[in-house]
Formats: structure tokens, sequence, C-alpha cells
């Protein structure tokens, strides 16, 4: 053939081998192209079409729940409706928002801001358009979602708040701060950081438990094509892993649900705070702090104007008194006058001393808060009917330092390390804190004050209360606390509390201790104690009874005519029974309406009590019952 | 042992009767029509798998152009003798310059670009067959002009003006890729023909710069830029930078056995442009991997092959002309087809055969593979049944 071709003379003969070599050199460069591309690179590139069209979907986990001690749920999760918007359903965005705007009364523009605010996510990805729907709502949705493509209704785990769910105790969620994610996330473990938006506890047991009771949000991979859309197509979605979200840990209180109930019932009206805990243990039974604000409106949002109203309260709703709040002791300090007179020999039970309703010190005139004095009165009746004279020679035989000494010794002056909402150290004055802060000496004329809890002493209601415990159980100071176990939500117990003791009061003799319960229990058992309106039957209540003077009313001691903000803190404090105490309660209400510690506060602690001991004695009934229905069984 | 000496001996025979019916039968027909076979039965396994889930699909359309395909094969390969193309040539090359003529006068527009005609309603794009009419145009060119000399540029400007005609009417489309295809196609077959290499290109140079006078002196504003924007088909498409990055992973993201029928990411879920026409090699490549990819090239490799041995085995000047042509079009959309979607070539609109969707491009298609049987026919001397005797 080449012959003929050559005879042509036509074509060139070495064309040929050209034409093999050419095509050999092309064929030759996309095959290590593909190699390139294909083996080498391929790895490479099957990330790329990987990142192209997969899509890490977050999956949220629910919160863990918090029960009280005999688990009863005290704050649970459970579903809520949002409506919901999903672009990539969506045929006609007009007309679909147009209807839902007219079924929900809600203005269109609001939906449109919402969509607007999250523009250019994935087209999958549903907008939340309303939160927390009503079941109404739903209904209305549902009926109509037939015109309306896109839009759904989907089911969200949320906190859901109790009528009785204790607010400043539980605190509240809220979006986390852009400058704290920083902060949260050195702490917490990379694969669970805190994205913004997030949900974190901002005040209570959900600030201070934040870690455990998260839990561990979850991945999954959702397909998407070219424009966006969820799509199941080219089938490999079954490898793709999915990580399930971790709900969050439970926590069991030392919070007893009934004792709380009863304890908000008896303070409702009242502003202040009310604790009550076991003296034995430290274990906090119930928690109060009025006025409230419940934790529920951060879920659904406050105006700008409500949010002005709880600012502007005097009573500062927004702020637990409970750990956070420091108030001058009253009368309630005698006890720790008498304990310190006592064990200093500056007292015995039997020494008297003679109230004439005044007492005078280098020519300044204290009064008792009964001006026409209480007599001679011993250690048991000026607790009893709380004299004030006997109290300010009590104060000045001891001096300043003293009675701080032992007042220190009980464990005051300093945080008790519950950790809770901004908890306060509360002061105790002394002549080294008086040079310090004011650069002056003490002068004897502060000391009558002091004496009988008044001037520049304060305490939280937790440190009177804790004070009252500590002579309950004859000088062990438990550390308060909260959280009785931690329980993963199979049901595993990942930390379980136990009681801790911060001191023992060894400076003060159990004798002197006991002395002083028995002149407590005089307050409230007594025929003249200031504290028998906290009297239950059937049980011994020991206790004291205190009305602080917000301002020295010298004139006009009628409390009925004086404003809101200068009336008298009533505070009681008291334990049941006066030995071997089971439960020991602090009543403080902010400048009461109704009167001082003994007309005002004893009467809640005595409701309190008495509803606790009624609780004890059902319960026990109950069990009897049982037991004996087990016996007729048998 | 006589009648095992028989036996064998018979064995022999039939034997040397095989390879001898092997050696003078169409065998090359034969290999040419299995890969045909073979590359359109995956190519519209490909097509399928790549449309599978698209509202459009074009599967039952193409296996109707296939079907159609083949039966061109059938008439051209083993009725039409080579030589009617030949003596017709004229009046083909003159209807199909005609039929370009009306596509830009009243064609359809498609992406931007007049490519269709309709004929009732069946749609029609001349360009794809003006390849095969470049070849055939060239090859007659150099039957009838055939020297012992080499061709000097006045030898070929007839032949240079002819495809120069062609290429102008598809590139005023505008279809670069196809009017690219066609010169490629003809610049192949010239360049087996010896030339007067400094006569040649003097004549090249003045015409270039005949050219560039023109462009300086005669053309107005409006006219170069209308000149410019044909020279960048693919500047109204947007992103043409993004077509490219994603046919490159998705060829990548094949790595070694592909992720499987149906499976490709890429293609499937629409990040892939153009997968069922021009970037279908890469949602080929996608779901079979560079084995399914090695497989494909070695049978194109194959095919075009076979075309130029067709071509060197040819006694006659037109056929060995014209089944270079069509290896040389085979070559050039494979090459530009897979360069471009693996990044070795800039993005132009060229088909791959028997693969990208298309039914004017798989007759075309076709059409060549019938022309290369018809041609081994006439080589083997055996087209002796043919509808318009020898």
């Amino acid at each position: 053939m080449s012959r003929i071709n050559s005879r042509l003379g036509l074509i060139a003969e070495e064309r040929w081998a050209w034409a093999v070599w050419a095509i050999a050199a092309i064929f030759t460069l996309m095959f290590v192209k593909l190699w390139y591309l294909q083996i080498y690179r391929g790895d490479f590139y099957a990330d790329a079409a990987k990142r192209n069209h997969l899509r890490k979907i977050v999956i949220t986990p629910p919160r863990g729940s918090i029960y009280d001690r005999n688990g009863k749920p005290i704050l649970t999760n459970s579903d809520y409706y949002d409506l919901v918007y999903v672009p990539q359903y969506v045929t006609d965005k007009e007309k679909t928002l147009n209807i839902v705007a007219s079924i929900l009364h809600i203005d269109k523009g609001f939906f449109e801001a919402q969509i607007e605010r999250v523009k250019g996510g994935p087209r999958f990805m549903p907008i939340t358009l309303k939160r927390n729907l009503s079941l109404h709502e739903v209904s209305l949705v549902k009926h109509y979602q037939i015109f309306t493509p896109g839009i759904e209704v989907n089911l969200v785990p949320r906190r859901e708040y109790r009528e009785d769910t204790p607010p400043h105790l539980i605190g509240y969620l809220s979006e986390i701060d852009p400058s704290q994610i920083e902060r949260f996330n050195v702490e917490s473990s990379p694969d669970n950081a805190y994205f913004p938006g997030d949900l974190v506890g901002k005040a209570g047991l959900e600030a201070k438990w934040e870690e455990a009771l998260r839990g561990t949000r979850g991945f999954k991979l959702v397909q998407v094509d070219t424009f966006g859309r969820e799509s199941n197509i080219a089938g490999q979605h079954w490898n793709y892993p999915t990580t399930a979200a971790k709900p969050g840990n439970d926590l069991v209180l030392t919070i007893d649900r009934d004792v709380q109930k009863v304890t908000n019932d008896a303070f409702l009206g009242k502003n202040g705070a009310v604790i009550t805990l076991n003296p034995q243990t430290g274990e906090i039974l119930s928690m109060v702090s009025s006025p409230s604000v419940g934790p529920d409106i951060y879920q659904k949002g406050m105006s700008a104007e409500k949010w002005r109203a709880y600012n502007s309260d005097p009573f500062r709703p927004m702020f637990d008194k409970t750990t956070g709040g420091e108030f001058p002791p009253g009368s309630i300090y005698k006890s720790v006058l008498a304990l310190a007179g006592l064990q200093e020999g500056v007292l015995t039970p039997e020494k008297t001393f003679f109230c004439n309703g005044s007492f005078e010190l280098a020519g300044q005139v204290f009064h008792c808060h009964d001006r026409k004095g209480h007599g001679t009165v011993d250690l048991a009746t000026a607790l009893m009917r709380s004299c004030d004279v006997y109290f300010y020679q009590t104060g000045l035989a001891l001096g300043v330092d003293r009675i701080a000494k032992y007042a220190r010794a009980l464990g005051l002056g300093e945080k008790l390390g519950l950790g809770l909402n901004m908890e306060r150290p509360g002061l105790i004055p002394s002549s080294q804190w008086k040079k310090d802060t004011f650069k002056a000496p003490w002068t004897l004329g502060e000391t009558p004050s002091i004496s009988i809890g008044q001037g520049a002493n304060l305490l939280t209601p937790l440190q009177m209360l804790s004070l009252y415990s500590t002579i309950a159980n004859g000088g062990h100071i438990w550390k308060p606390y909260l959280v009785k176990r931690v329980m993963n939500p199979r049901g595993k117990i990942l930390f379980e509390a136990k009681e801790e003791m911060l001191n023992k009061s060894s400076e003060i003799s159990d004798k002197n201790f006991a002395i002083v319960r028995q002149a407590l229990e005089g307050v409230v058992m007594g025929d003249r104690g200031t504290g028998k309106s906290a009297r239950v039957p059937g049980v011994t209540v020991a206790g004291k009874t205190g009305s602080v003077q917000v301002v020295s009313l010298k004139k006009n001691r009628n409390q009925t005519n004086v404003a809101m903000k200068w009336k008298e803190h009533a505070i009681f404090a008291a334990f049941s029974p006066t030995e071997n105490a089971e439960i020991a309660v602090i009543v403080v209400s902010e400048n009461d309406s109704v009167g001082g510690g003994g007309a005002s506060a004893a009467p809640v602690a005595g409701k309190i009590l008495a509803a606790y001991w009624e609780g004890k004695k059902t319960k026990a009934l109950k069990i009897a019952n049982k037991e004996e229905e087990k016996d007729g069984a048998r | 042992m006589a009648l095992a000496k028989v036996f064998v001996n018979q064995k022999k025979n039939e034997a040397e009767q095989i390879a001898g019916s092997l050696k003078s039968g169409s065998s090359k027909a034969t290999a040419l029509l299995v890969t045909t076979l073979v590359l359109l039965a995956i190519g519209l396994g490909n097509l399928y798998a790549i449309t599978a889930y698209d509202q459009a699909n074009y599967f039952a359309g193409q296996f109707e152009h296939a079907l159609l395909g083949l039966s061109v094969v059938a008439v051209i390969g083993y009725w039409v003798p080579v030589r009617i193309w030949k003596n017709y040539s004229l009046l083909i090359f003159a209807g199909t310059v005609l039929l370009l003529v009306l596509v830009d006068a009243i064609g359809h527009t498609t992406m931007g670009a007049q490519r269709w005609i309709g004929f009732g309603p069946l749609r029609f794009q001349p360009s794809e067959l003006a390849k095969i009419v470049t070849a055939i145009y060239v090859a007659t060119f150099f039957d009838h002009n055939a020297q012992s000399t080499p061709y000097t540029f006045m030898d070929l400007i007839k032949v240079i003006a002819g495809v120069g005609i062609l290429f102008g009417l598809i590139f005023a489309q505008p279809d670069l890729g196809t009017a690219g295809v066609c010169a490629l196609i003809a610049s192949c077959q010239i360049a087996f023909v010896r030339i007067d290499r400094k006569n040649f290109i003097t004549g090249m140079l003045f015409g270039i710069s005949s050219a560039v006078a023109a462009w300086f002196f005669l053309l107005h504003d409006y006219q170069k830029r209308r000149i410019l924007t044909l020279f960048n088909p693919e500047h109204d498409r947007s992103g043409s930078g993004y077509n490219a990055f994603q046919s490159i992973v998705a060829i990548g993201s094949g790595q070694y056995s592909g992720k499987g029928f149906l499976k490709g990411s890429q293609a499937q879920l629409q990040f892939l442009p153009e997968r069922q026409t021009d970037f279908i090699f890469a949602a080929f490549a996608e779901e079979h991997g560079f084995i399914g990819c090695a497989a494909v090239l070695i049978l194109f490799c194959t095919l075009i092959y076979l075309a130029l041995d067709v071509a060197r085995h040819s006694r006659n000047t037109f056929s060995q002309f014209l089944a270079i042509g069509i290896a040389a079009f085979y070559l050039i959309e494979v090459g530009i087809n897979c360069g471009m979607v693996m990044g070795l070539v800039p993005v132009v609109g060229v088909p791959l055969p028997f693969f990208s969707n298309g039914g004017s491009a798989m007759l075309t298609n076709c059409l060549a593979i019938g022309l290369l049987v018809s041609i081994d026919r006439e080589t083997k001397g055996n087209n002796k049944p043919s509808l318009l005797g020898n």
C-alpha cells in the first residue's frame, strides 16, 4: 500500500508515524492527568466533593432536668412548637407568608425580617418564624398547610417552668454573650464548644451547674445539591456518620418540693428571703427570695418596658437575697452575745441586769425597744423578751473584738461557700476593721449598737440561718448545699455530695450551746416570748425574733405612719425541735408592713414548721399503713 | 495414526481458512463496529445514570438517536459506495453552507448561540455535520488536485478558502468549538501532504498580515467588538472557572474505582454543570474512577487507530484522506473534550462522541463510522452488494 502512496507522491510516508506519535502523545498526556487527578490527588478532590455536598447540622441536646430530694420534678423540659420556614420547599414566598400572616394575625413584615436575618443560609435549614406556638395556632397552621408548602411546625425541647419553680434558685437561660464564648470554650471540650446563639445558664443552679446540665451536642450530615436543597439522591447518605446528642445530666437537689411550696406560700406577699435547712447536715430544704421574676420570661422574651420596670423595682426582683442580700441581723444577733458572754465568763445564766427602758453611756442614751423597761432580767428572760439593755451591757463587758472573735468562730463574716448567685460575706465589725476602713479608732459608743445586731453588722439570710443551725447542732458549721447528686440520663450517679463541716466551734462549750438553746426555746414556748406565733403543736421550737430599724426613729416609733422603705425589717430565726433539731428556718422580711420579727416573721416560720411536721407525720402514717397492709396480706 | 494426521491437517486447513477470511474479510470493519457498539453502550448507560434523577430524562431520546445512528452506519457502511461522496461533494458542501446560512438567519437559539435548524418537529444542528463535510471537502480537493511536487500556498488556497467559509459561518453562530474542530480536521488532513514550507509560511504570513491590516484599517469599532466577543464564547456563561473547578473535583473524587453507578455526588446533585453534554466525561470519571476512564480512553484510542489504519490501507486518494479526516475528527473531539474536563485545554463546547447527549452529534459520529466501514470494504474490494452498483 505504501508503495502506491509513494507512487502517487501525495502522502509523505513518514506522516503515518507522526500521526501515531501524535495520538500516543495526546492519550499519554490524558492518562497522566487522569492519574494525577484521580490517584495522586484523589483524596483531596474526594474531600472537596464532600465539602460540596455535605453540610454539618448541629443537634442541640436537651438540658438536664432538676429534681427535688424525693425525685419530684422541679424543672424539666417539654416540647414546644416553633413555626418554621424551609426555603427549599417554598413555591411562592409572597403567597405563603400572606397566608401565614393572616391566619396568625401577625404582620407579614415580622416574618420577612426573620427570613432576612438569616439570608444566605442553606435552603434546607429551617428558619424560625415564631417560637412557642399555642396549640390553637398549631392547629391553624396545620389546617392551612396544604396551601403553604415550606411552612412547618417543629418540636423543640425547652425548659418547662412550673408554677412552683423557684426562680432565683434555678436561675435562667439566655443566649451566650459573644464576649463569654472564648472564656467558656477554654473550659469545655473542643468538640462540644459553645457557638453564638447557644443558650447558657445565666444565674442560679443553671449557671453554677452549666457544665453538668448542658449535655453534648450531636451532629448529622445532610447531603445537599448545588442549590442548597437537602437531597437523598446519589444514595450515599447511609454511610454519613451521625453523632447523637447526649442529653445533659440531671441534678437531684436537697430541696424538698413540698417544703419549698409551703415556704413560698407562707411568705407570699412579703419581700425578702426565707431559707430552711437541715441543721445536722447543711442540706437546704427550701429557698425563696421575693419578689421574683419568672424564669420563663427570658424564654418567652421580655419587652424593654417590662425590663425597665423590673430594674427600677426597689425590692429588686432580679436579685437573689438569700445569699446576696446583706441585712443588719438585729436581735437575732443577741445569741452570739449570749454565747460569747457565757464562754468568756462575762455572763452566767443567773446573771441579771436591771432594765429601766434605757441605758446611758458617757452621756449617750441607748433605748431598749420596750421604753417601759423589762425590770430585772436574767439571760433567759433577756433573750425571751429581747431586752436590749441586757445586751448593751454584755457587749460593753465583752468589747467589740471579743464579740467579733466569737462571731467569726460561729462562721459569720465570710462566705459559706454555697456559691449560688453572688454570695456575699456579710460584715462583722471589729476595731481593726474600723481602723482599716475609716482610719479611726473604735469608740466605746459604737459597741452597744453592734451588741444588738445593729450598726455596721451585716449578715446574709443564709448566714443567719447557719448561725442558728450551728446553735441547734452544738457548734458544727456545715457547709450549706443544694445539689445532692448528679446523674446521667441513664440514672448512673456521677457525683454524690457529702455533708462538709466547715468548722467546729471549739471555742464554745456544748454546755453553753445548750443554755442558749433552752433560752431560745423560751422565746417561742414562753408565755411572754416574742416568738410565740411560731409555735407548733406537739413539737418544741426554739428561735429568736429580730426587728431591724432601717433608720433611727427616735421621735416617732409608730411604724404605721412610716413610708414603706423606712419600715423595719422583720427577722425570725428558728429551729425545731430544740434538741437534735431537724429543721432550721430563717425569715427575713424587708421593710415589713405588718410589724417586727415577732408579729410578722415568726408566723411565717410557724407555718413552715407546722407544715413540715405535718408532712412528716403524714408520711410516717402512710408508711405505717402500708406496712399494716403488708402484714394483713401475710 | 493416519487418521490423526488427517485430522491435524484438516484442522490446519480450517485455521488457515479462518485466518484468510479474517485477512481478506472486513476484520477492521468488525473491530470498528464492536468498538463503536461498546462505546455507544457505555455512553448510553452513563447518560442514563447522569440524568436518572432529572426531570428531563435524556436517555429515551438518546436511545432513539442511537438506533437511528446504527441504521445510518448500516446504510452508509454497506449500501452507499464511497465514491458517491466524492461525486456529490460539491453539492454536499454547497448544501451545508446553505444550511449554515439558514441557521444564522432563522435558526433556534440555545445558550446564546444559533445552532439549530428545524424540519417540522425535528431539529438539526448543521454545524455538527459540517465536521464530516469538511473532511469530505478536503479529501475531494486532494483527489482532484493530486501532484507529486510539494504544495505551495497558492496550490492550497482553494481548500483554505472552502474550509474558511465553513469556519466563518459556524464561528458566527457563535460556536468557536465546532468551528475550531472543522479547521483542525482540515489542518490534520493537509498535514499528510508535502508542503513547500518556505512558500507556505510566506503565504500564511501574508494572509495573517492582511487580516491584521484589515482589522486596523477596514473594520469599524463595533465590528471589531463583535468579532472579539466571538473569541470568548464562555464569557456570558457566568463562572466558567467555577465549572472547570467542579469538573476537576468530580474527576478527582472518582479516585481509583469511582463512586459507583448512580452515586456520583458531583453530577447527581448538579454541582457539575452541563453534565449531560460537554462535561459528561467528568460525570463518568466520578462514578467509574480511573479504571473506567482508562477503559474508555483505550476504546477511543483503538477507534482512532483503526480509523488511521483504514486510511493507511486504502488505495484511493479520496478514501484515504476522508479516513484521515475521520480519524482526526475523533482524535480532536476526544482530545478537546477530555482535555477540557481535566483542565488541559480551555473550556470550549465540544461534545464527546457517543457520550454527550445530542442527536446531531450522534448521527455525525455514526455517519463517520459508516464511512470508515465503507472505505474499509472498498479497500477489501468486497463492496459488491451495494444499492447503487459499482
